[in-house]
This record gives structure tokens, C-alpha cells and sequence, in this order.
């Protein structure tokens, strides 16, 4: 009985065209590639800082910009000319503060920037672990370069590219 | 277009091939007729042995209706269990039902009711289930590595996914039957929890696109 349905499985087989054969060998390719460790998600969540004019709305580039956060003495950037700043929020507060200093015609203008935050955790992949999402809830700024600020994208998370304006 | 998604394509348009081949090597065979109920086999998942020696297990149930041994309609339900850890030790555990449903397509086979076969098929699944995370691990950021919430609880999620198959079942001893599934599977809608994707889906496995995975069976076939 048994070498009986032995022969039928090899008739089974043998009777499959050699198209169907192909496939189960390509498929068997596609299956052995198809493996999916490590973390390909982008896990950075950044504020998007803009600089502006405040007289004609238009966005502009400002030199010799550092900015570091405050507590800390790692510099975020290094007397560079930007349009734009990233900055990463403080997951263990729910206000973040900023240092923005510029040099402009040898004089050194200082700024601080807070942002008030609520903080999501997000859990993205086994792979990936965890990341904080926030919402802005204000920012309000204190020194001699920025006039004024408007939050346009209150949600900060890894699809955003512009939360912040802030007027010069 | 991604490599999974060309990948996923060639394989789908290959599968076609097949069976066009098939239809052209049955054209050639002296038409016979055969009755519209041709029977039932009943399947059941020997993923439930995992249990013995692990806390991840898998059981189901599946029926599927044989057609002029043409169609064989399938419906599958089954509950999965899953304690999983990354690399990192994030905890992940969930007990979810699911429910799969399609049709399978017999490629080649032997016997009156198509005791031996191979076939090819599409199903969909879908599941509701609720999971827990626990060590949650983050990403180092400028100010510092954190873990403001070590642990989720009863996260909600719902997911539906295309299963696209290729499988064997060949008779044993009289109504019993053996079979394996080769199953690539792409999720088609996933709702995440709360504040979480789902790191693994009842019925699906780990959340990833796209995913292969071997399925075992044991059949009985109704004696009506």
C-alpha cells in the first residue's frame, strides 16, 4: 500500500510541465531572499525650524548660526549658514530649550528658543523599537534675533518637513 | 518600485504561467464528465506541536470543497499565540483569532475526487486581536537614551492580508490525507494600536511585506 502511493506521487510529479517547475524554482529564489532583519524605518523625530522675514514673509538664509540646547554642551550646529534648523525635543520633558547665536558684523546676538511639547510614545517594528512623537503646544522665544513665532505644524513625527516659523 | 514589490509581481505572473499550462495540458486529455460535488476535506494545523516546546503555537482548522476537481473553495479559523523578544528584549505577547478564506486551484491531479494534487490559490486573511509590549527599548537622540514608558498594555489592532499559495496534499491511508502549503503573504491594511504597530499579526506572523512561510496539514476527508 504504501510503495503504491509512493508511485503515485512520483507519477504526480512527473506529470507537472517543466513551466510549473520553473515556477516552483523561481518561487523557491523569491522565498529564500525575501528575509527582513534590521531596522529600515526612519526612527528620527525632528522639529522643523524655518527662518523667515517678518516683512515680507519670505524665507531667508542667516550666517554663522550655532545652535546648542540648553543643559547641554554638544553642539546641534556649528557657525553655519542655514535656512533651516532640525532640532530633536526632549523626550523626558514636555519643554525643550534651545540656544540660537548668530555673529553678524562681529557682533555675537543670542536667542533661546522653548518649545512646549506633549510626548506619544510610538512602538514602530520588533526591528525598530521605540520612538516619541510630540505636538507642540506654544514656542515662545527670548534674545535679539528672533521677532516672533508661529507654530504651521504642530505634529512632530517622522513624516513632517516644516513645524516652526520663526521671524527675524 | 520596491524589490518586494517587483519581486511579488514576477511571482504572481509565474504562477499564471503555470496555470495556463496546466489549462493547455488538460485540453489535450479526453473530456470526461465529473460531478459538480466532488467532496470535503477537513485540515487541521500541526503548528499546535510547537506548544510541547514552545510558548509560540499556532491552531487551525480548514475546510475546503472540491469542484469538479476544479475549484476547491477554502475557509480557515484559527487562534495563534505569540511571546516574542527582539534583540533588544522588547516583550511581545498577543493570543488572536483569525480567519482565512479563498480559492485554491489544482494544477495536476490523481484519483477520481482528487485524492493527490497540486495546486495553487489566493486567500485573504483578516484578524481583530489586542497584544502587550513590555521592555520597550528607544533610540538614542541628543538627549540621551530614554525610556519614558517601558510597557504598553491591551493595545487594539486589526489587520487584513493576501495570501498567494502553491501546495501538495497527497492521500495516506483511506480518508486521510497530508499536505504542506508554501504561503507568500503581503498585508493589505494593518490598523495600528494606540501608540504601536503590531510587531506580529494572528495568522500573518511578523509584521513585515513581504513574508514567506510553509504551512503543514493533516486532512480528513467527509465521508459524504
Amino acid at each position: 500500500m504504501h510503495g503504491m502511493h509512493r508511485n503515485v506521487t512520483t507519477t504526480l510529479l512527473k506529470t507537472m510541465s517543466k513551466k510549473i517547475l520553473l515556477s516552483l524554482f523561481i518561487a523557491g529564489i523569491l522565498f529564500s531572499s525575501c528575509n527582513s532583519t534590521g531596522c529600515y524605518e526612519n526612527m528620527d523625530v525632528l522639529v522643523y525650524c524655518n527662518f523667515y522675514q517678518l516683512s515680507d514673509k519670505a524665507a531667508v538664509s542667516v550666517d554663522s548660526i550655532t545652535v546648542w540646547g540648553v543643559g547641554s554642551d554638544s553642539l546641534i550646529y556649528d557657525n553655519q549658514t542655514l535656512s533651516q534648523i532640525a532640532l530633536e525635543l526632549n523626550p523626558k520633558s514636555e519643554k525643550t530649550q534651545y540656544v540660537i547665536q548668530t555673529v553678524q558684523k562681529g557682533y555675537t546676538f543670542i536667542d533661546t528658543l522653548s518649545l512646549y511639547h506633549t510626548n506619544q510614545p510610538w512602538f514602530q517594528s520588533m526591528n525598530c523599537g521605540c520612538r516619541v512623537n510630540s505636538t507642540l503646544d506654544s514656542c515662545k522665544t527670548e534674545g535679539s534675533i528672533i521677532q516672533s513665532t508661529v507654530i504651521v505644524n504642530p505634529k512632530v513625527n517622522i513624516n513632517q518637513t516644516k513645524n516652526v516659523i520663526l521671524y527675524l | 518600485m520596491s524589490s518586494y514589490t517587483y519581486k511579488f509581481l514576477c511571482l504572481t505572473f509565474l504562477l499564471s504561467l503555470a496555470v495556463s499550462a496546466s489549462a493547455i495540458m488538460k485540453k489535450k486529455e479526453k473530456v470526461k464528465y465529473v460531478p459538480l460535488y466532488q467532496g470535503v476535506q477537513v485540515g487541521l494545523n500541526l503548528s499546535p506541536l510547537q506548544a510541547l516546546y514552545s510558548d509560540n503555537w499556532s491552531a487551525s482548522i480548514k475546510a475546503d470543497v472540491n469542484l469538479k476537481n476544479k475549484y476547491l473553495p477554502t475557509l480557515e479559523a484559527g487562534i495563534t499565540n505569540f511571546n516574542k523578544a527582539s534583540d533588544t528584549g522588547i516583550r511581545f505577547t498577543s493570543l488572536g483569532k483569525w480567519i482565512k478564506a479563498g480559492v485554491n486551484l489544482p494544477l495536476s491531479i490523481s484519483g477520481k475526487r482528487a485524492e493527490d494534487l497540486f495546486f495553487v490559490g489566493a486567500h485573504y486573511g483578516f484578524s481583530a486581536f489586542s497584544y502587550n509590549l513590555k521592555n520597550l527599548s528607544y533610540i538614542s537622540n541628543y538627549w540621551g537614551t530614554t525610556s519614558p514608558v517601558t510597557s504598553l498594555t491591551n493595545e487594539k489592532a486589526m489587520a487584513g492580508w493576501l495570501e498567494v499559495v502553491a501546495g501538495v496534499r497527497i492521500q495516506i491511508s483511506g480518508p486521510v490525507s497530508l499536505g504542506w502549503t508554501a504561503q507568500y503573504k503581503t498585508t493589505m491594511n494593518v490598523s495600528n494600536g494606540k501608540n504601536s504597530v503590531p510587531g506580529y499579526i494572528p495568522g500573518y506572523g511578523l509584521n513585515v511585506v513581504p513574508l514567506p512561510s510553509l504551512a503543514l496539514h493533516l486532512y480528513y476527508r467527509l465521508p459524504f
